[in-house]
C-alpha cells in the first residue's frame, strides 16, 4: 500500500508542477518590464543618493537609439533612477495614482523633472477618469516592488 | 484483491490526467504545440518554423496618436506594449475582428503589459489591432508574438 501512496504522490506532484502560480514573477517577466537596461548605472545613481537632473533632448536620442554607442545611455540611467525615486512613493488608491510628495527636494531630483512627473501622473488620472465616465474598464498597472527593481537593472 | 488494487492504480491517474484536458472551446496548446482541428488534439507544430515568431511596430506621439498593426499569426497571439518613455501613458487597444472589448491599460514609465488574443480558426490567423493613446508624449514599442504552426 505504501508503494501506491508514493505512486499517487508522484502523479500529484507532476500534475501540480505543470501549473504556474499566477502571482509569480519570472526573470523573463522582469526583463520584459525593464526594457532597455542601463547595466546597473541607475542602481548606482540611486545608491549614491545624489541630485538628479535629466537632459530630455539627450534622453529622446538615447531612447530612439540614435547615438553612436548604443550601450552607453547615461541620461536613460538618470531618468530611470529619477523615476525610481518618484514612483517609490506612488500607489494606486481608488483607481487612481496617488503620491504624497510635495517637492522635488524630498527625492533630490530637479524641479523641472518633478513637475513633469507630477503633471504626467495627473494626466494619467484624468485619462482614467475620462474612460471610466464613458463606462469603460481600465487596467491600472500597479506599482510593484518588481517594477521598481526593474528600473535599477 | 491485489489485481483489483492494481487496476485502480492505473485507472485513477488516467482519469485524473484526462480531466486536465480542456474542453475544445478553451483549448490553448502548450508552447511548441498547435491545435490540430482534424485530430482535435494539441499536436507538434509542423509549419511556420515551429519556434516563436514576432513582429514589431511603434506608436510615437507626436506625430501619431494611433497606429494600425496587423499580423498573420497563430490561433493564440500575444500583444505586448512596452512604454519606452520617462512619462506614463494610457493606451487603448481594439482588436479586429472584435472578439472582445477595447483593452485600456495604463503604462507607467518603462513598464510593459501584454495580452493574449485567441480564436479557433484555421491558421494563419489574421489579427489586427488599433492602438491609440490620449497621451501627448508617447513612445510605445508594440510586439505581437505567436508560436509557429
Amino acid at each position: 500500500m505504501k508503494k501506491y501512496t508514493l505512486y499517487y504522490l508522484l502523479i500529484s506532484f507532476l500534475a501540480l508542477s505543470c501549473t504556474k502560480p499566477e502571482n509569480s514573477i519570472s526573470q523573463e517577466k522582469l526583463e520584459a518590464i525593464s526594457g532597455t537596461k542601463t547595466n546597473g548605472l541607475s542602481a548606482t545613481l540611486v545608491k549614491d543618493d545624489g541630485f538628479i537632473d535629466v537632459d530630455l533632448k539627450q534622453l529622446d536620442q538615447e531612447i530612439a537609439n540614435k547615438l553612436k554607442n548604443k550601450y552607453q545611455k547615461p541620461e536613460l540611467a538618470k531618468a530611470k533612477a529619477a523615476v525610481y525615486r518618484y514612483y517609490k512613493t506612488v500607489r494606486v488608491e481608488n483607481g487612481r495614482y496617488v503620491s504624497d510628495l510635495k517637492s522635488a527636494d524630498q527625492i533630490k531630483i530637479s524641479s523641472q523633472l518633478f513637475t513633469l512627473l507630477s503633471n504626467n501622473l495627473e494626466e494619467m488620472n484624468a485619462s482614467i477618469a475620462k474612460l471610466k465616465a464613458k463606462g469603460e474598464k481600465v487596467d491600472i498597472t500597479e506599482i510593484t516592488p518588481e517594477y521598481l527593481e526593474s528600473l535599477l537593472q | 484483491m491485489k489485481k483489483n488494487k492494481l487496476r485502480w492504480v492505473i485507472i485513477f491517474p488516467f482519469f485524473a490526467l484526462l480531466s486536465m484536458i480542456p474542453a475544445k472551446a478553451d483549448v490553448i496548446c502548450p508552447p511548441g504545440l498547435c491545435w490540430d482541428p482534424t485530430a482535435e488534439w494539441c499536436a507538434l507544430c509542423d509549419a511556420g518554423g515551429g519556434g516563436p515568431h514576432s513582429e514589431t511596430t511603434a506608436l510615437v506621439n507626436p506625430p501619431n496618436s494611433s497606429v494600425n498593426f496587423a499580423v498573420d499569426g497563430n490561433q493564440c497571439t500575444n500583444l505586448k506594449l512596452k512604454n519606452l518613455n520617462l512619462l506614463g501613458v494610457l493606451a487603448s487597444v481594439t482588436v479586429k475582428p472584435a472578439i472582445e472589448n477595447q483593452w485600456n491599460v495604463t503604462l507607467p514609465p518603462f513598464t510593459s503589459q501584454s495580452k493574449d488574443y485567441c480564436r479557433l480558426v484555421s491558421v494563419p490567423v489574421s489579427w489586427g489591432w488599433d492602438i491609440s493613446t490620449s497621451s501627448d508624449a508617447a513612445n510605445i514599442a508594440i510586439t505581437a508574438t505567436w508560436a509557429g504552426w
